[in-house]
């Protein structure tokens, strides 16, 4: 009997082992995302839906991004990356063009009419081959856009208006205001280099002085952008962390994307039972620039089908209006925007219902933050970021090290 | 031992396949532009070496050096007396005090770095402005590393043959110069593997000067994180080399100032 024991322990582990293996799912997604960037409700429901699994996997940087993509170390079916990485991507081979002709995929047919018109009309003068000049449609699908912006705090009186006078300027010159003003600045070197030459109206794609975008950043420009940015002085280089410190007032200012401010406004709502003081609000200059992230298939995919169903899935009007919802960028999808109006007119809440002491009702909520559904609608000039080589990316990197 | 020498081989081999060969690689791509680790259309440039001369390089290896120079000299502050007491007195328990000791080095890392931004956002401590100043990183950085001080002073001391302390004290010698006569140059081993061990990851760090000092106390860690992370390994692998280079010297010098005729003629 004692030697029995073992013996059945091993079969029962076995078994169980076994009804695991058994009952995963044999069809898994690669999934390449950035964090927070999805409702993983609507992940759960594309596997109920599917019988499959979709593995996520989370990056920080557009560069991470493409390294990830194309150092082959992971097949992913489906990732997300930004509008000049895609254009890199799509350049180097790595994309490979969506099943749009299957009748199956309702949502990715369509595809010149499926857009809200400010972005289709950048996607047309900015997602081009660089060879025959032609769209690089259907590699991509715009998953949300939006566009560089200043999330600032009302608690100082001037500061609302110098940062709608000035723009980016406003960031780099504390002269402009009457009192001791806290500014904070993204980590993300490029960012860095591409606001302080948008503060002062320039391409933020420019290596030279004279405006030419070939090569490397030139010396001369590097050491005009060093001085601007230390005489800025900022008091903070962060990332997520920055627009609660703007929504709570220990920082006045911050350069950030226009996402991050719906997100903060969120959590306030979400973190004040008894009625949210709003004390912030954001601000994007007349010359900015653009951004959208999309859903791509890299070449190396292992299970096209599947990444095509799940584009096809994030693409339809519920599930990507639900999407938007949680994430708090600007949606893509003209079904999604309608959705939105529409609800607003049938009385839908922002945020709570009538229950709920701090609700926001969608209507209040698209009337004071119109570039929810707009974002560069009122923009005199918007640029979009261009591809760029590791010498740039790395001289960026060395100005932003030139401010410690 | 002839006998056992084939027992090193594979040892060996891991040294060439793991250490000796990328860090031949790394030398290699020093001298090219590639695309990340692919050689293919790579080109001979030396732009990597011209980047090495911006000034903005050495002084973010300064304030690595300086906020490790300090990150060590608290611990070796803080953690000799730790040590001594603990291994002097006569508590029963002292692994369970050394347990005790390492028990938040249970917890990831990252975690406890968040843990004091935390704290030192909290209304009454952050009226002291220290986030974000290189004081702030020195203070983290020490208290993540205080235990690899404690730990090698600590065994030093319990092998310590404590019948020299006695007959110091039999002859009548005081205690203060016992202890600096004997009990401290006996335990000089255990402090200079606790110098090393505190001073090489303090130096090479980025995630607590990227947390706790905002990004605006920035160590060569951080630059070498981001230029790898911008896919330049060329500018990236020169770095690396550089800063073991400058650390090597210094862990060389170290060892040199604290015993100069050399460890064979101890």
């Amino acid at each position: 009997m004692k030697k029995l024991i073992p013996v059945l322990v091993a079969l029962l582990c076995f078994t169980v082992f076994a009804g695991v293996v058994l009952s995963t799912p044999n069809t898994v997604l690669y999934f390449l995302n950035w964090g927070e960037y999805i409702d993983t409700t609507l992940i759960t429901k594309f596997e109920e839906q599917f019988n499959c699994q979709v593995v996520m996997e989370m990056v920080t940087s557009s560069e991470a991004m493409y390294q990830k993509i194309t150092s082959g170390t992971t097949n992913y079916d489906v990732a997300v990356p930004g509008d000049y990485t895609v254009r890199q991507l799509y350049e180097e081979g790595y994309l490979r063009k969506f099943d749009t002709g299957n009748s199956e995929y309702v949502n990715l047919s369509a595809y010149d009419s499926l857009f809200v018109s400010t972005l289709r009309s950048l996607m047309a003068e900015y997602m081009l081959d660089s060879k025959t000049g032609e769209e690089i449609n259907e590699y991509y699908f715009p998953y949300f856009y939006g566009a560089y912006s200043i999330i600032y705090s009302e608690k100082k009186e001037d500061v609302p208006s110098v940062i709608k006078e000035n723009g980016f300027a406003s960031l780099f010159d504390r002269s402009l205001y009457n009192e001791d003003v806290k500014i904070g600045m993204y980590n993300t070197a490029r960012w860095i280099v591409a606001s302080s030459l948008m503060a002062e109206g320039r391409d933020p794609n420019i290596t030279k002085m004279d405006g030419t975008k070939d090569g490397d950043i030139d010396s001369e420009l590097k050491d005009h952008l060093v001085n601007k940015l230390k005489s800025a002085n900022f008091d903070e280089f962060g990332s997520d962390s920055m627009k609660r410190n703007v929504a709570n007032g220990s920082l006045d200012m911050c350069y950030t994307q226009l996402g991050d401010f719906f997100d903060a406004l969120y959590l306030v709502y979400d973190e004040s039972p008894k009625g949210a003081e709003i004390k912030f609000n954001v601000n994007i200059p007349k010359v900015t620039s653009a951004f959208f992230d999309s859903m791509v298939i890299p070449t190396t995919c292992q299970n096209y089908d599947l990444a095509n169903k799940f584009v096809n899935f994030m693409m339809d009007g519920d599930n990507a209006y639900q999407n938007a919802q949680a994430i708090g960028y600007s949606p893509t999808l003209k079904t999604v925007v309608g959705k939105y109006i529409e609800d607003a007119e049938n009385g839908a809440y922002y945020y709570g219902d009538e229950t709920t002491e701090n609700s926001l009702t969608l209507k209040d909520f698209l009337e004071k933050y119109p570039m929810y559904l707009d974002p560069i609608g009122q923009c005199e000039k918007v640029y979009m970021l261009e591809p760029k080589s590791t010498q740039y990316l790395s001289t960026c990197e060395i100005i932003f090290n030139s401010l410690a | 031992m002839k006998r056992f020498k084939g027992f090193a081989i594979p040892y060996l081999i891991w040294l060439i396949l793991l250490v000796v060969t990328p860090i031949v690689v790394m030398i290699v791509l020093t001298f090219f532009n590639t695309k990340g680790m692919d050689f293919i259309g790579a080109t001979f440039s030396l732009d990597a070496y011209k980047r090495l001369a911006d000034p903005s390089i050495l002084k973010a290896l300064g304030n690595s050096l300086y906020i490790a120079f300090f990150t060590v000299l608290i611990c070796f502050l803080l953690g000799y007396p730790v040590a001594y007491f603990l291994s002097f007195s006569n508590i029963k328990n002292k692994k369970l005090v050394l347990l005790l000791m390492i028990l938040p080095m249970w917890s990831n890392s990252m975690l406890r770095i968040v843990s004091w931004l935390r704290l030192l956002s909290t209304d009454f401590l952050s009226a002291l402005n220290l986030i974000g100043t290189s004081g702030a990183v020195i203070f983290v950085t020490v208290t993540t590393y205080l235990p690899f001080m404690i730990f090698p002073i600590f065994t030093v001391l319990e092998k310590m043959d404590r019948s020299i302390i006695e007959a110091s004290k039999d002859l009548g010698v005081p205690a203060w110069k016992t202890f600096l006569k004997i009990t401290f140059p006996l335990s000089l081993g255990g402090v200079s593997s606790g110098v090393i061990m505190v001073f090489l990851p303090a130096a090479t760090g980025f995630a607590i000067s990227q947390t706790i000092g905002l990004d605006k106390v920035r160590l060569v860690g951080n630059l070498l994180q981001t230029v790898f992370e911008k896919n330049n390994y060329n500018f990236g692998s020169l770095l690396s080399i550089f800063v073991s280079v400058v650390i090597i010297a210094i862990v060389l010098l170290f060892d040199f100032v604290q015993n100069p005729k050399g460890r064979g003629n101890k």
